[in-house]
């Protein structure tokens, strides 16, 4: 795509990557994208204040259609599906944030490293990786949890080992094109010490490319936990994910669609809202991330 | 070239060595003693000692490690703890099934995908471009229960138009085969066809810009031949890659495809093996698993150095 004129109106660094976050801000599907999230995010949080009934407690009737007290219905339990669905993207939301906070962590650093350092540091780490991605996720995600046993602390282990590659792979790639600029040379020749120089002039400037990944690696980490949770591997009875809860629905979904539509709706939306979030920023980050692998 | 294979041959060869020796340590990742996760709290310590000898459990960690790879180099993957079988025999049993369902729903992907990429990148930013992308990110964003979980609700329950899951083969009735793979392949080319859209739109966008695709137009080529001739034979590549990349995410798809529709295939013996922490089985298939991406990607390589000729590995 080419660059707007708006992108190039900047001069220095920091002002292209504000006009581009401001140009990304502007499309009105990154804003949709963005309220939605916020508000999924208010009503996870707020699940105690909000939720109009325990989750767990088997309260009525089980499979009561939608309405009166019961906004969704019961389930198979008696349960209410609302309460459920508000508790469910505490799990999925919390899961996802949790290990793709690790995988940033670890990611960017390995990345880093293996950039700066070359030689053998990159070679161990990036082979490394390589291996890592020789398994399809949810296969790595199956095997590694089939052994730990299934509970969300080990969801959220196997899916940061998952996404770590693709961080590293990012960073590794941007933070090569930045090692040889000027003002790193500068910043070595006056002495600067390695972990300093990484952290105050090639991480900022591979931070455009990593907030992507972080958007899209957040849609992608839900998908393997509700995918995990809804082949019994993941959150497990009683704790809801939207995972276990369509899962769960496919035994009555003939009778009683809207016990599936509401879980899957919700999984849907989400990840659909992230995904936009990360093609919108990428596409006003566009003419920065030319080169960043 | 030649060079150039050996020594991705070589390297294919380390990465299988090394993913053979992490499926090893996947069993060394079971808390406190596989033997008795796999049978329980009930078991006497007899049923654990016997089970324990069974996976070589026994034996110092050096002399298992040795041993399991010398079986597997052999084609050896162990024997099933609940079926008592090879594994090696269950999954060549199954392996065909997957595969099957990967190539149908890569060829879906591409009938659907490549016509429409090409459709959005020549109407960019316009009406057509905004459903199709819009439709694109939707494919990419529903996960893949979510789709195979609706389509046969919608298709097998309410409109009774395809059969459920009891599984038939070809060889029984070639027709009922047919009709039980169409759910399960649209559900995994639901998500391929999107990758391929978008793959295909963004790379047709960045050819029809090129000087000889308006010297086509200027020679006064019909449109359809600047399009298919000089536009997308040179906009093929990354999508080829792509599909590369999306044939490993179609191998995963499988897992939660085949226990929707009860597909007899590696995935579903993956999941079964898990549910019944029959560990033999979990390594097997997915060493098979790891070592198939692993041919897909070399494939993938070999291809894309085949097809554009301008890329040279020395």
């Amino acid at each position: 795509m080419a660059a707007r004129p708006d992108a190039v109106a900047g001069t220095g660094r920091p002002r292209a990557h504000t006009t581009a976050l401001h140009r990304a801000l502007h499309s009105p599907r990154v804003i949709i994208a963005g309220v939605f999230l916020v508000l999924v995010a208010a009503t996870a949080l707020a699940a105690p204040l909000l939720a109009p009934h325990d989750p767990g407690e088997p309260l009525d009737m089980p499979l009561l259609p939608p309405g009166g007290a019961y906004p969704l219905g019961t389930d198979d339990f008696g349960r209410d599906v609302l309460s459920r669905l508000i508790y469910a993207g505490r799990v999925s939301l919390g899961v996802s944030t949790a290990s793709v906070a690790i995988a940033t962590f670890v990611g960017v650093w390995l990345g880093l490293c293996a950039g700066y350092y070359r030689g053998a540091v990159e070679t161990l780490i990036m082979r490394a990786m390589d291996i890592l991605l020789s398994f399809p996720t949810i296969v790595l995600a199956i095997a590694i949890v089939a052994m730990l046993g299934p509970n969300l602390r080990n969801v959220v282990i196997v899916i940061a080992i998952v996404y770590t590659p693709r961080f590293v792979r990012i960073v590794y790639g941007a933070t090569l094109t930045v090692r040889e600029a000027e003002y790193i040379q500068a910043a070595r020749a006056i002495g600067a010490r390695d972990l300093r120089i990484l952290r105050t002039a090639v991480l900022p400037n591979v931070m455009a490319p990593i907030l992507v990944q972080i958007s899209l690696s957040l849609g992608f980490a839900i998908l393997v936990e509700t995918g995990l949770s809804f082949l019994g591997l993941g959150a497990q009875p009683p704790t809801p994910s939207w995972g276990n809860m369509v899962s769960a629905a496919r035994d009555f979904m003939e009778t009683n669609p809207w016990l599936l539509i509401a879980p899957a709706a919700m999984v849907g939306l989400t990840i659909l809202a992230l995904n936009t979030l990360g093609d919108g920023l990428r596409d006003a980050l566009d003419d920065r991330l030319q080169g960043a692998g | 070239m030649t060079r150039y294979l050996a020594r991705r041959g070589l390297y294919l060869l380390v990465q299988v060595l090394v993913v053979a020796t992490l499926v090893f340590l996947l069993l060394r990742l079971v808390p406190g003693d596989p033997a008795r996760a796999i049978l329980g709290e009930t078991a006497t310590e007899d049923q654990v000692a016997r089970v324990r000898r069974e996976l070589g459990l026994d034996r110092p960690i050096y002399a298992q490690y040795v041993s399991w790879m010398g079986k597997v180099l052999q084609g050896d993957l162990g024997t099933s703890i609940t079926s008592g079988r090879p594994v090696a025999t269950d999954v060549r049993d199954r392996l065909g099934n997957t595969l099957e369902l990967i190539v149908l729903a890569t060829v879906a992907s591409l009938i659907v995908g490549l016509p429409l990429g090409v459709i959005a990148g020549l109407r960019a930013n316009r009406l057509p471009d905004f459903v199709l992308s819009a439709a694109a990110m939707l494919g990419l964003s529903l996960p893949g229960f979510v789709v195979g979980t609706v389509l046969l609700l919608i298709f097998a329950l309410r409109l009774r138009w395809l059969p459920q899951s009891q599984y038939v083969a070809w060889s029984e009735n070639p027709v009922e085969h047919l009709k039980l793979l169409v759910l399960p392949v649209l559900t995994l080319a639901s998500s391929a066809a999107a990758v391929v859209m978008r793959m295909t739109r963004s790379s047709m966008l960045e050819v029809v810009r090129q000087d000889y695709i308006k010297l086509a137009r200027a020679k006064g080529l019909s449109e359809r031949v600047v399009i298919l001739r000089h536009a997308l034979k040179n906009a093929i590549n990354p999508v080829v890659s792509v599909v590369g990349l999306e044939l490993a995410t179609l191998l995963g798809g499988t897992v939660i495809v085949e226990t929707i529709f009860g597909w007899p295939g590696l995935s579903s013996l993956l999941i079964a093996g898990v549910r019944a922490r029959d560990y033999p089985v979990v390594q097997g298939v997915v060493l098979l698993i790891a070592v198939l991406t692993i041919l897909i990607n070399l494939a993938i390589d070999i291809a894309y150095a085949v097809l554009d000729p301008r890329i040279r590995y020395s």
